[in-house]
C-alpha cells in the first residue's frame, strides 16, 4: 500500500466549483459542508457522489453540538451517518462546540464552558455516534466562556484522550483564541495533543473593535495571513503523520489563482516544517475541579447568544457582547443550520 | 373485452390514451449503458460535458468559444473567426482546440466551422469515445438496439391502428382518417423523443453536473470575457452558450445564434431538466466560528 502523503485542498463552495474542478490536478481533496445535504433531494446527493468520484472528498458537519453536557439529538447524528453511507467520504469531521441549549438555537458554533462536565458530555456524545467517527475540530471564540476551569488545549487534550479521536486542528481558530486571550500562539500550539492531529484548517479573519478592545474574528472571508502559515510550518515540524490541510473560504472570493497560490504556500510551509523537525512531547493534563452545572451555563449562554436574554454574568463582558453581535449577524445572513 | 369491437369514438379515445402512454414511456425512458458501476465523468473537462449534452457539434461550439475567450481566436465582422496572428496551434494541449486553430488560420464562418468533418472526428476521438466507453453515450450497437426498439414500438402502434381500420373497412366504415392521423402523429413522436444518444447513466451524470455547477450559473453575471475562461467554458458546456452573460459574451454568442436561442442538441430533446436547485443559498460554508 502506498504511504499516504500530506494532502492539500479547499473548502468546496458552489461559487468555486468551476475553478476547483478545472484545477483538480492541483487540489488533493475538497471539504463539503455536510449540513447542506441533509434531507437533500436525491439528485443533489447524486451530484455529491459524482464530485466524490472526481476528487477525494470529506464531509464537515456544523450542527451536531458535540461538545455539550447535553446529549446530541440522535436524529441529527443519524442524518450525517446516512450521508456518509451514501457519499463515502475519505473522513468526516465536526466541531467541539455547542450550538443549542435550553431549547435555544444559537445558530452557530459556540464554545461551551471548558470544564469536566463538558468533557464528559463530549465523550458521551462521541460514543453515541455509530459508524465511522469524526475528526474533532477546535473552534474560535470571541469570549472566554464563563465557568471554564481549564485552558483550551487542556480541554481538547482531555476530550481527545478519552475518546481516542483524531483532531482537525484549525490554526486560525487557535491563533485567534491565543491573541484574544493574550497568549503566544506557538505556545498554545505546543500544548495541543499534536500526535492526534490528522487534518488542518487554514483561514483568515479580521479584527473587531469594541470599547477599545480588539478581538480577532474568524470569519473565513479573508486571505490566510502569514502567522497561520508559520503555525502550519511549526506543526509540520512537530508531527510525523500525514496531514490533510484544507483552506476554508466562505465568501469574498478571490480568483481561483489566489486560492491555489495559498495552497502552494501551505505546501511550502509543510515542506519546510518536515525538513526541520522539532522534538515535541505530549503533556499530561490533570483533572480539574468541577464547576457550576454546565447545562445551566450552556443554557444561559445560549439564551444570551441567541438574543433571548439581555445580560450575562460572565467576566468577559466585551467578548460576550462581541460574540452575541456576531451570532446575530450570522443568523440574519441565514448562516444557520 | 375486445377493444377492436368498440365503436369509432370509443376506440379513438382508447387509442389516444394507449398511444399517449407509449409516447410518454419512450420520452422518459433512457436506455441502459453497458456499465453497471456508478457513472462518472471528468467534471473539469468542458468538452466532455458539452459532447455529452449536445454531441460533437456542441463540443466544437464550446471549444471555439473557449479559444476566443483565451484570445487565441479573433472574432471578425461577418461573423468570422481567425486564429490570432502569431499563435501556433501546437501550443494548446487539446486535440480539438488544435484542429480548430489550424483550420482557422484562414477565416472561417460559423457554417464552415460546423460543417468541418475533421472537427467531428477529433471530438469523437477525444470525447465521444470516452463517453461511450464509460457507458454515458450509446455505443453503435446500443444505438442499433434502440432503433430496433423504436421500430417495434412503431409496429405496435401501427399494428393496433391497422387492425381497427381493417375491421372498420370490413364493416363498410371508411371514416378512418382520424385514427390514421393519430397513428402517424404517435409514430412521429416516438421517433422524435426516442432517438437518444445518452444512456440512463449519461442522463444522471448530466443532471449531476448541472447540480454541481448551479452555483456557477447563479453567479454567471460576475463573469467577464477573458477573466475566467475555465469557468466560462464549464458554464457554457453544462448549460449552453445562452447561460453566459450577454453583456460580456454577446459577440461570441452571435457566432452560434442557433445555440443561443434554441439550444441545439444532436441527442434530440434529451432531458435538460435538473437545473432548478435551491440556488446559491446553500453551500455557504460554516462562516467561521467563535461568534
Amino acid at each position: 500500500m502506498a504511504e499516504q502523503q500530506d494532502r492539500f485542498g479547499l473548502g468546496f463552495r458552489p461559487e468555486l466549483a468551476g475553478g476547483i474542478l478545472s484545477n483538480a490536478a492541483k487540489i488533493d481533496l475538497v471539504e463539503v459542508i455536510a449540513d447542506d445535504y441533509f434531507d437533500a433531494p436525491k439528485k443533489k446527493v447524486d451530484a455529491l457522489k459524482l464530485l466524490a468520484a472526481n476528487i477525494p472528498l470529506t464531509l464537515h458537519g456544523v450542527s451536531l453540538g458535540l461538545a455539550s453536557s447535553s446529549a446530541i439529538e440522535q436524529a441529527r447524528a443519524n442524518r450525517i451517518e446516512r450521508l456518509c453511507d451514501r457519499v463515502q467520504p475519505i473522513y468526516w469531521s465536526e466541531h467541539l462546540a455547542f450550538v443549542r441549549a435550553g431549547g435555544v438555537e444559537i445558530g452557530h458554533l459556540a464554545m461551551p464552558p471548558k470544564n469536566e462536565q463538558t468533557i464528559e458530555g463530549a465523550v458521551e456524545n462521541y460514543a453515541r455516534l455509530r459508524g465511522a467517527k469524526p475528526r474533532l475540530e477546535n473552534i474560535a471564540t470571541l469570549a472566554e466562556p464563563p465557568g471554564s476551569t481549564m485552558d483550551e488545549a487542556s480541554w481538547v487534550s482531555r476530550i481527545a484522550d478519552e475518546t481516542g479521536a483524531k483532531l482537525l486542528l484549525d490554526l486560525h481558530n487557535l491563533y485567534a483564541n491565543a491573541l484574544n486571550t493574550g497568549r503566544d500562539p506557538l505556545a498554545v500550539l505546543e500544548s495541543y495533543p499534536l500526535d492526534r492531529v490528522r487534518s488542518v484548517h487554514l483561514a483568515g479573519g479580521r479584527y473587531l473593535v469594541k470599547e477599545n478592545v480588539r478581538r480577532v474574528l474568524d470569519d473565513h472571508l479573508h486571505d490566510v495571513p502569514d502567522p497561520i502559515f508559520a503555525l502550519l510550518e511549526a506543526l509540520a515540524a512537530r508531527t510525523v503523520v500525514p496531514l490533510d490541510v484544507v483552506i476554508e473560504r466562505d465568501g469574498n472570493y478571490p480568483p481561483i489563482g489566489s486560492l491555489l497560490a495559498e495552497l502552494d504556500a501551505a505546501r511550502a510551509a509543510v515542506a519546510r516544517g518536515r525538513a526541520s523537525p522539532v522534538a515535541w512531547s505530549k503533556k499530561v493534563v490533570a483533572r480539574g475541579a468541577r464547576a457550576r452545572l454546565a447545562a445551566d451555563l450552556e443554557t444561559s449562554l445560549a439564551r444570551y447568544y441567541g438574543g433571548k436574554s439581555a445580560k450575562h454574568e460572565g467576566a468577559d463582558r466585551i467578548g460576550l457582547e462581541m460574540a452575541r453581535e456576531s451570532y446575530a449577524k450570522k443568523r440574519a445572513l441565514g448562516r444557520t443550520h | 373485452m375486445n377493444v377492436f369491437n368498440w365503436t369509432g369514438p370509443q376506440f379513438l379515445a382508447f387509442y389516444f390514451i394507449f398511444a399517449g402512454i407509449i409516447v410518454l414511456f419512450v420520452r422518459y425512458r433512457a436506455p441502459r449503458g453497458h456499465k453497471d458501476r456508478s457513472p462518472n465523468i471528468d467534471l473539469g473537462d468542458p468538452y466532455l460535458i458539452a459532447y455529452l449534452r449536445g454531441g460533437a457539434a456542441e463540443a466544437v461550439r464550446i471549444a471555439t468559444l473557449a479559444l476566443i475567450d483565451r484570445d487565441l481566436l479573433d472574432l471578425h465582422p461577418g461573423p468570422e473567426v481567425e486564429t490570432r496572428a502569431g499563435v501556433d496551434p501546437n501550443i494548446v494541449r487539446r486535440p480539438l482546440e488544435r484542429a480548430i486553430l489550424k483550420a482557422c488560420k484562414s477565416r472561417q464562418s460559423p457554417e464552415q466551422l460546423m460543417a468541418n468533418e475533421d472537427f467531428a472526428i477529433v471530438a469523437k476521438l477525444e470525447s465521444g469515445d470516452v463517453l461511450e466507453r464509460d457507458g454515458l453515450l450509446l455505443s453503435p450497437a446500443g444505438q442499433k438496439q434502440q432503433q430496433n426498439f423504436l421500430f417495434l414500438i412503431a409496429a405496435l402502434l401501427g399494428g393496433v391502428a391497422l387492425i381497427k381500420m381493417a375491421i372498420a373497412v370490413s364493416h363498410g366504415r371508411t371514416n378512418v382518417e382520424y385514427l390514421f392521423m393519430m397513428c402517424v402523429i404517435a409514430i412521429f413522436l416516438v421517433f422524435k423523443f426516442g432517438k437518444r444518444t445518452r444512456t440512463r447513466a449519461g442522463e444522471q451524470v448530466l443532471i449531476s453536473a448541472k447540480e454541481i455547477y448551479n452555483g456557477l450559473k447563479h453567479r454567471a453575471h460576475t463573469l467577464r470575457a477573458g477573466a475566467d475562461p475555465d469557468s466560462a467554458a464549464l458554464l457554457a458546456a453544462t448549460f449552453g452558450i445562452a447561460a453566459l452573460p450577454v453583456y460580456a459574451y454577446a459577440e461570441s454568442q452571435a457566432l452560434f445564434k442557433k445555440s443561443v436561442t434554441g439550444g441545439s442538441s444532436s441527442s434530440g430533446c434529451g432531458s435538460s431538466c435538473g437545473s432548478s436547485c435551491g440556488g446559491g443559498g446553500c453551500g455557504g460554508g460554516c462562516g467561521g466560528c467563535g461568534g
